[in-house]
């Protein structure tokens, strides 16, 4: 396996009220292609942060982000633009859509917008569909994205991440607005993407989703603290409970 | 805890608590300055000549063997309240030289002396002018472009033998003479400087006149007597002079036509901003209710913030109102002292009145929380519900690039907030062609025809001969002057017939009324050469035809007969037909060319006129020189058809500054409100707009979409008041001429500016402004999705 993602001596600092406020502080780890990646960590640790600054939605103050060994904190904004596009799918916790487009032009929008292939607009059309159709919300492909649930919204903006096949997937604790049963739903589909080989790195404060990527960094105070490796989840029903207990042990070590 | 979380709410959207406020301040300024300018307005020509002291009745009288011909009617009449009298010199260009250089200027004018007791002349910042100091002098505002004089200028005054030199030190506003109508002007000087013309005998014989300021309650009975006094050069009721500002009132028209258009702004601008900010609030809203705040207690709670930013915008605004006011009257005030009686009071009105619009329709906009659920203002007031499927074209079928769609898409999501800015830009658009259609009328073929002259191919005004032949040559020089020229112009090989327009003044009797009228009669001229709005030319010398504001002021139709008083006879003439006119305020009958007439009622002309046989350019060029050869008169007073109705309005030049501000203004404003929305806009979108971004869109693309939106809606703005222009400005700019008796004025389209310049201008300002305020997405980055609301 080949390193999709390279940080090294990352850091992000922020200047509030004339203070600077070290955010992150020479954070060094690599993450490989098909692996799926949770960051751990208390709040205000930099986990967010983290995540922005290593998927070109933020700049770094200092060190180096290589992905796909192209170094993309010295990318224009435009450059960057691009790689977000075709190579990168985001999940946030606050579920962004268009307000004025449908579920399903919220979905195909990045692939309009992108000339990554020859597709037509319609073949397009249809591939969002499909990913609705995969993640179960078909039926609301035509409405207007507040007459859905907070689960089914989530799950729209899995399927806009998944789009234009990205390369890696960047969620900021996409499970954080919804209910047990939906955060399920939606986790299922992350494993179930990731199992196809796509490579994703997710925040997260809740162990039991934590528990079923193959990775987690623990993150206290701008530093990775430790790095727990659960290796890939094969059989979730058997395994499930184990793995959530390993990595519960594993963070009361590490002082969660 | 209250004002706490008000004083966090101002604080923390403080971008768009901004815009409001700006918003508030501008609707303030507009509704406060359009009131008191309309108050101004409808006021305007009573409101100066009240102030320049104009009585009821003006009388003057022309020559020194004329001096006392008042006396009689003067004294111990019981129609007269009181009287003033005063004395003056006249001149004409001829007399005249500034900086020692020839004026060009076919007009006349009078030299006088400022008093307290008569009328009141005014500086160009509206100060009355008590006296002028010795050696210096003012002169009539109107016309200073015309003879090229300005403040420090040293100007000689030759009549006869004695010469007297004074140095201008400023312009001045004069109610009598002040109009553009009126083509004389007027000199004040010092008392010592007007004695010099008193002690040359033979000076005063010739151009020393008075004038008599009459205050009465019974109009008719003093015109009836003036009638009958001989010696008389010029008489005219309040009401006519009122009319001679009739063209300065049609711009004035176009001004309140903007402030009214402004208040409608200023309306939807309110309804935008209140409807935009508090569905914005609907979150919020439902949060409270949630957390078991009371209706009352949420809706007072924006009540109070609507309240707090509309008196403190309204301030602002109000301030900020009288100079835009003054900014906008200040045009067509430059020949006006313009005002009202109530001063500022219409200003604070207006501001006030922004107040209770603001309040007014928080109040209601906020009256969805009493019937909304917690979830439904979460939802932003959305119930959630909806069976069918969402219509229209698709993001996956559009036939645009996705850019287009996203702005088309937006449009069509939210109707009705996109058509209040449509309806703001189309009415700033229409605005700018109703102006330009106003122009292009005062210059049209059309306004010559109003003139109440032939249509000719040149009019000479040589005013010198006009006052010899019609009043020293008792009448008889007219036709031989004429003769002179149409054989000269002959033997230069050119065929030419030559006309004259004669304004008399005559009694009528009608309908057991007398009536001092203006009658007018070409010379050289047939009935059929004019153009009537119904009836059959007169055909003979009993028949008479009457203007349109005649008809209706004396109840007079076709078919009805009247009297005719000449000196020496009473005729019966029948009128057959009913033309308009913007001579003497639109009040004249016309009688046939054949009907005697003496030089003793003669009142005014304005032009020989030339008709050629050919009107090549070669023969028009040629007919000048031998015009200016045969006359003396400066080229500059040969003109065509459309130059002399532009002189004869004496507006055109204010007109046009009228139109050039105006328009800036409306540019200024939509640039403005263009500003405002599209801040209002990003601020709305601005987790859509960094969700864009994360997902990979790009600033330029972003911009794009804003700018494709405004500009779509800019489109469709200009293309309602294209649609709108021609039958909006019939209706709205033809009432305004028909205050002088011109109803049926068909109003022309400047095509170029109202369907082309105009209409590119306000797309290309809100594109451009638009682009300029979008370019503040760039601030808005990927990663502000982890922290907007």
């Amino acid at each position: 396996m080949s390193a999709i993602l390279e940080v090294k001596d990352l850091c992000k600092t922020y200047i509030v009220n004339k203070r600077q406020n070290n955010v992150l502080k020479n954070v060094n780890f690599s993450i490989e292609r098909g692996e799926m990646v949770a960051i751990m960590g208390p709040s205000g640790s930099g986990k967010s942060t983290l995540l922005y600054s290593v998927s070109g939605m933020d700049r770094p103050t200092g060190g180096s982000v290589l992905f796909d060994g192209r170094e993309i904190s010295k990318l224009t904004e435009n450059e960057l633009s691009e790689v977000r596009l075709n190579k990168m799918g985001f999940i946030f916790q606050q579920m962004y859509m268009m307000k004025n487009l449908t579920i399903l032009d919220n979905i195909v929008l990045p692939a309009i917008q992108s000339k990554k292939s020859s597709e037509k607009k319609k073949a397009k059309m249809e591939r969002g569909l499909a990913l609705m159709r995969k993640l179960g919300i078909e039926d609301v492909a035509d409405n207007d994205i507040n007459e859905v649930s907070g689960g089914q919204l989530q799950r729209a903006c899995i399927c806009r991440s998944m789009i234009n096949d990205p390369d890696i997937i960047f969620a900021d604790e996409p499970t954080g607005a919804l209910n047990k049963a939906s955060s399920q739903e939606v986790i299922g589909e992350l494993v179930r993407l990731n199992r196809e080989g796509t490579t994703i790195m997710m925040v997260t404060h809740d162990a039991k989703v934590a528990s079923r990527c193959s990775k987690v960094f623990y993150i206290v105070d701008g530093n990775i603290k430790g790095q727990y490796n659960l290796g890939k989840e094969e059989d979730h029903e058997a395994v499930a409970g184990k793995r959530e207990r390993d990595l519960m042990n594993w963070l009361m070590e590490q002082g969660w | 805890m209250f004002l706490h979380i008000l004083g966090r709410d101002l604080k923390r959207k403080r971008t768009m608590n901004l815009i409001v406020l700006v918003f508030i301040i501008l609707s303030s300024m507009f509704l406060a300055s359009s009131l008191n300018n309309v108050v101004t307005i409808l006021n305007g020509t009573d409101y100066f000549l009240d102030k320049a002291g104009v009585g009821d009745y003006i009388v003057a009288t022309m020559g020194y063997q004329t001096r006392g011909c008042l006396d009689e009617f003067l004294d111990d009449n019981p129609a007269i309240k009181s009287y003033t009298l005063e004395d003056y010199y006249g001149i004409s260009g001829e007399n005249i030289r500034v900086n020692g250089k020839k004026v060009k200027t076919a007009s006349n004018g009078f030299v006088e002396v400022p008093k307290a007791d008569n009328f009141q002349f005014f500086d160009t910042e509206n100060r009355l002018i008590t006296e002028v100091p010795e050696g210096k002098a003012y002169y009539s505002v109107k016309s200073l472009k015309e003879f090229g004089i300005s403040k420090g200028d040293t100007v000689t005054i030759t009549i006869g033998e004695t010469k007297i030199e004074v140095e201008i030190i400023g312009a001045m506003k004069d109610g009598l003479l002040g109009s553009g109508n009126m083509t004389q002007y007027r000199f004040l000087v010092n008392q010592k400087e007007f004695d010099e013309f008193e002690k040359d005998e033979s000076v005063r014989d010739y151009y020393f006149g008075q004038v008599c300021n009459i205050f009465t309650d019974d109009v008719k009975t003093i015109k009836s007597e003036v009638s009958e006094i001989s010696g008389i050069g010029f008489d005219a009721e309040r009401s006519i002079i009122a009319v001679t500002y009739v063209m300065n009132m049609i711009l004035a028209m176009i001004v309140l036509i903007v402030s009214v258009a402004f208040i409608l702004v200023s309306f939807l601008v309110l309804k935008f901003t209140i409807r935009f900010t508090i569905q914005e609030e609907y979150r919020e809203i439902g949060v409270m209710k949630a957390i078991g705040m009371s209706n009352f207690r949420i809706r007072s709670f924006y009540i109070v913030k609507y309240l707090g930013m509309a008196v403190i915008g309204a301030i602002l605004g109000f301030f900020l109102s009288i100079p835009f006011g003054s900014l906008l009257l200040r045009t067509v005030s430059a020949t006006m002292v313009l005002g009202n009686d109530l001063g500022i009071l219409m200003n604070l009105i207006g501001s006030v009145l922004v107040v209770f619009l603001i309040v007014g329709h928080a109040y209601l906009c906020t009256s969805r929380i009493r019937k909304s659920t917690p979830v439904d203002a979460i939802r932003q007031g959305q119930s959630g519900e909806r069976f069918g499927k969402k219509g229209g074209i698709r993001l996956g079928n559009n036939p645009f690039g996705t850019i287009l769609y996203l702005s088309i898409n937006d449009i069509t999501s939210s109707p009705k907030r996109f058509f209040t800015i449509i309806a703001t830009f189309a009415i700033c658009s229409l605005m700018t062609a109703i102006i330009a259609n106003t122009t292009k009328t005062m210059v049209s073929r059309q306004m010559t025809e109003l003139m109440s002259v032939k249509l000719t191919d040149l009019y000479i005004i040589d005013v010198g001969a006009i006052m010899k032949n019609g009043i020293y040559d008792t009448g008889e020089g007219d036709i031989p002057y004429m003769e002179h020229l149409r054989e000269e112009l002959k033997e230069e090989g050119i065929e030419a017939d030559l006309c004259y327009e004669k304004i008399y003044k005559y009694q009528i009797r009608y309908n057991g009324n007398e009536e001092s009228v203006a009658v007018l009669q070409g010379i050289g001229t047939e009935m059929t050469d004019y153009v009537y709005l119904s009836g059959t030319a007169p055909q003979s010398e009993n028949e008479v035809a009457i203007s349109l504001h005649y008809e209706k002021k004396l109840d007079l139709h076709i078919g009805d007969e009247f009297v005719m008083i000449f000196p020496d006879r009473e005729e019966r003439v029948m009128i057959t037909a009913v033309f308009q006119s913007f001579m003497q305020g639109g009040e004249c009958i016309r009688i046939h060319q054949d009907v005697k007439t003496d030089a003793s009622h003669f009142s005014s002309a304005n032009a020989y006129q030339v008709d050629l046989k050919e009107p090549t350019p070669e023969n028009l060029e040629k007919s000048r020189d031998v015009i200016v050869r045969e006359t003396g008169i400066d080229e500059a007073n040969i003109l065509n058809s459309r130059d002399f109705a532009i002189r004869l309005m004496g507006v055109l030049d204010v007109m046009k500054s009228v139109e050039l501000m105006l328009v800036v203004i409306t540019l200024i404003v939509v640039m403005l409100i263009t500003i405002l929305m599209e801040r209002s806009f990003i601020s709305d979108e601005k987790a859509q707009i960094a969700m864009m971004k994360a997902i990979g869109f790009k600033n330029g693309s972003i911009i794009g979409w804003h700018v494709m939106r405004f500009g779509i809606v800019a489109f469709l703005s200009v293309l309602i008041a294209m649609i709108l222009a021609i039958p909006l400005s019939q209706l709205i700019i033809a009432p305004v001429f028909g205050i002088m008796g011109t109803e049926k004025v068909v109003i022309e389209t400047d095509i170029l500016k109202s369907f082309a310049v105009y209409p590119l201008l306000v797309f290309a300002v809100t594109a451009l402004f638009t682009w300029i305020a979008a370019t503040h997405t760039r601030t808005i980055h990927a990663n502000d999705t982890a922290n907007i609301e």
